[in-house]
């Protein structure tokens, strides 16, 4: 099914894509949706090593029927939706602050939200409400944007925004270690840790249903104001000048970034570097256009994180976390991009 | 039906007076150099008209109609700004950075907003340089393409803030050209000016602003005669004509400027 998918969806593209974009955009999709498929009838099993669905299908179709829509399921939707939402938002924030470097996990939205729903572990909260967590990553996030744009101000320096990251992560992460430290219980702390680390995997349904509407909600936010972000390359006064609402661009990116990094870390845990690596990836296809970047980073940030989870879940040995893995591949990249920016950051 | 037509204008950031009572109209088919010393209010000045700073004003009206109460887009539409810093973000296409002005209006297709920002190209000379990337232009080129990204907004009234600042003199000359060129067609100029032998060449009028006050205006001859350039600038100013163009030189900067 895959490969079928695969196959055929660059030839139903030539009939619709008229601009690179549109080629760009359908090309994108496609792969999410071989990803998707792939993730879907592929993967890792108690019983056999690797878990061939139609297989399965044909020897227990119980089995078959509950890993699909209890594991696989669940798990192909939240990579799609937290891979959407850090590829978008990361593209969003690079967009709004001008700056190539910015996304949720360096400007600390991630740390924060993470310190959020560990606040929400730690207090006990979780019984209070389905939408409890999400809700802490979410005030979590929103509170760590809105002093970094206190902090850095528009159109930060690199070296600013990049403080002001470093900042925020410390103190985000030094409150989470508290937590961790006071914590009565060191099961809680176990599992606060190994969820840090950030995975899709073990989730079930109600998760996807606990963070898909918060995800669905701050994309959309932030798809809605694509086009505002291309006068900001002029800077805020000619921006301004043209007719952009800066507050309320300020209120829908910041909003809606806080909205989707929070609710897709209080499920996920910390996964890092999909924004920061995504946008730069997407650019040499539909060029450097903030608004243009928007959507093609969301899908192809959806695409990575689901194959990525694949090969978590491919790999022998341990399962890795996502979060590991993604950071183990962005980190490299993070330390090119500053190489070939080393001028612009002297 | 004037261009632009601001009456008591005032603006007041943290219990600082920067602009006192300023009054003063633009007509169509007018250049109004804006000139005086560093901190005067110049830019400030611009700004508050377009509503990028807080001021209160009786009157800021462009084209006939009261700016204030528009929408951003509408405003967006009537009066293009031209900033002094030339900051392009990313690396995008000459073409494209002028298609930017086009956010103000309704939106068209690619092809119709690219021919637009082509033909605004084709007015300042640029036309070779559509698909450079224009992070990698010259000074000179760079305020060109920033000039055409104001033109293809198409609006009755352009603000220019310190158009002709670090470029060389061809350079300077092709800017001001194009702006009266703007003002030709019917449009309203407004720009700041420090060279005031550029303001006397090119300018209908001159206001003169000291202090957040407009303290001389009038015609180029008459406002660099004024006794009130020598009291605003800090110096003391040698006039004289060539080929009939009114020109100052400093003669000493003997008096310092008066401690406000």
């Amino acid at each position: 099914m895959s490969a079928e998918t695969a196959a055929c969806a660059p030839m139903d593209t030539r009939h619709v894509a008229r601009s690179r974009e549109q080629l760009a955009i359908a090309i994108l999709i496609a792969l999410a949706v071989a990803a998707a498929a792939a993730s879907l009838i592929v993967g890792s099993g108690p019983f056999a090593a690797r878990t061939w669905l139609p297989t399965l299908a044909a020897t227990d179709p119980d089995m078959a029927r509950v890993i699909f829509w209890e594991i696989r399921v669940p798990r192909t939707a939240l990579a799609l939706l937290i891979g959407f939402s850090l590829g978008l938002t990361g593209a969003a924030l690079q967009g709004f602050l001008r700056n190539p470097l910015a996304e949720p996990g360096l400007v600390g939205a991630s740390s924060g939200a993470a310190l959020g729903a560990v606040l929400i572990f730690y207090f006990g909260l979780l019984g209070a409400s389905p939408f409890i967590l999400p809700l802490g990553g979410i005030a979590g996030a929103l509170l760590a944007l809105a002093i970094l744009y206190g902090l850095a101000g528009d159109a930060p320096s690199v070296t600013t925004l990049i403080l002001a990251g470093v900042a925020l992560n410390a103190a985000a992460n030094a409150l989470t270690s508290l937590a961790l430290n006071l914590a009565p219980n060191p099961f809680a702390v176990y599992e606060i840790l190994f969820w840090l680390l950030g995975s899709v995997s073990d989730r079930g349904i109600e998760h996807v249903a606990m963070a898909a509407p918060f995800i669905l909600a701050g994309s959309l936010a932030i798809l809605m104001s694509a086009r505002s972000l291309d006068p900001l390359a002029l800077g805020e006064d000619v921006a301004a000048s043209l007719g952009v609402n800066l507050k309320r661009l300020r209120l829908t990116v910041i909003g809606g970034a806080g909205l989707a990094v929070g609710a897709g870390v209080a499920v996920s845990g910390m996964i890092g570097f999909i924004g920061l690596v995504v946008p730069h990836l997407v650019r040499p296809m539909v060029g450097h256009r903030p608004s243009k970047v928007l959507l093609p980073s969301g899908l192809l940030g959806a695409a990575l994180l689901t194959f990525a989870d694949l090969a978590v879940r491919l790999l022998p040995g341990r399962e890795l976390k996502l979060g590991v893995v993604t950071a183990l591949l962005g980190a490299p990249f993070f330390l090119m991009l500053i190489l070939r920016r080393r001028r612009d950051l002297t | 039906m004037s261009g632009l037509r601001v009456r008591n204008l005032t603006v007041d950031i943290a219990g600082r007076r920067l602009l006192d009572g300023v009054t003063f109209a633009v007509a169509r088919s007018e250049m109004v150099a804006l000139v005086g010393p560093n901190g005067a209010g110049k830019t400030t000045c611009l700004k508050s008209i377009l509503g990028l700073i807080p001021c209160k004003a009786e009157q800021i009206e462009v084209a006939g109609r009261a700016f204030g109460a528009l929408a951003p887009r509408e405003r967006a539409r009537l009066a293009a700004y031209l900033p002094q810093a030339r900051t392009v973000a990313w690396p995008l296409s000459v073409r494209s950075v002028v298609a930017l002005g086009r956010h103000p209006h309704q939106r068209e297709s690619d092809a119709a907003e690219a021919a637009r920002a082509m033909r605004s190209l084709e007015a300042v000379g640029l036309a070779g340089f559509a698909e450079r990337d224009a992070r990698t232009l010259s000074g000179g080129e760079l305020a060109l393409t920033l000039l055409a990204r104001a033109l293809v907004v198409e609006a009755p009234l352009l603000l220019a803030d310190e158009p002709v600042a670090s470029l060389d003199l061809a350079h300077q000359v092709a800017v001001m050209e194009h702006l009266r060129a703007i003002a030709r067609a019917g449009g309203s100029v407004l720009t700041v000016l420090h060279d005031l032998s550029l303001a006397a060449r090119f300018c209908d009028r001159v206001l003169l602003l000291d202090r957040g006050r407009i303290v001389a205006s009038g015609t180029p001859a008459a406002v660099l005669a004024d006794r009130a350039m020598d009291a605003a600038y800090g110096v003391d100013l040698a006039r004289g004509e060539i080929e009939g163009v009114p020109v100052v030189v400093v003669r000493t900067g003997i008096r310092p400027a008066s401690a406000a």
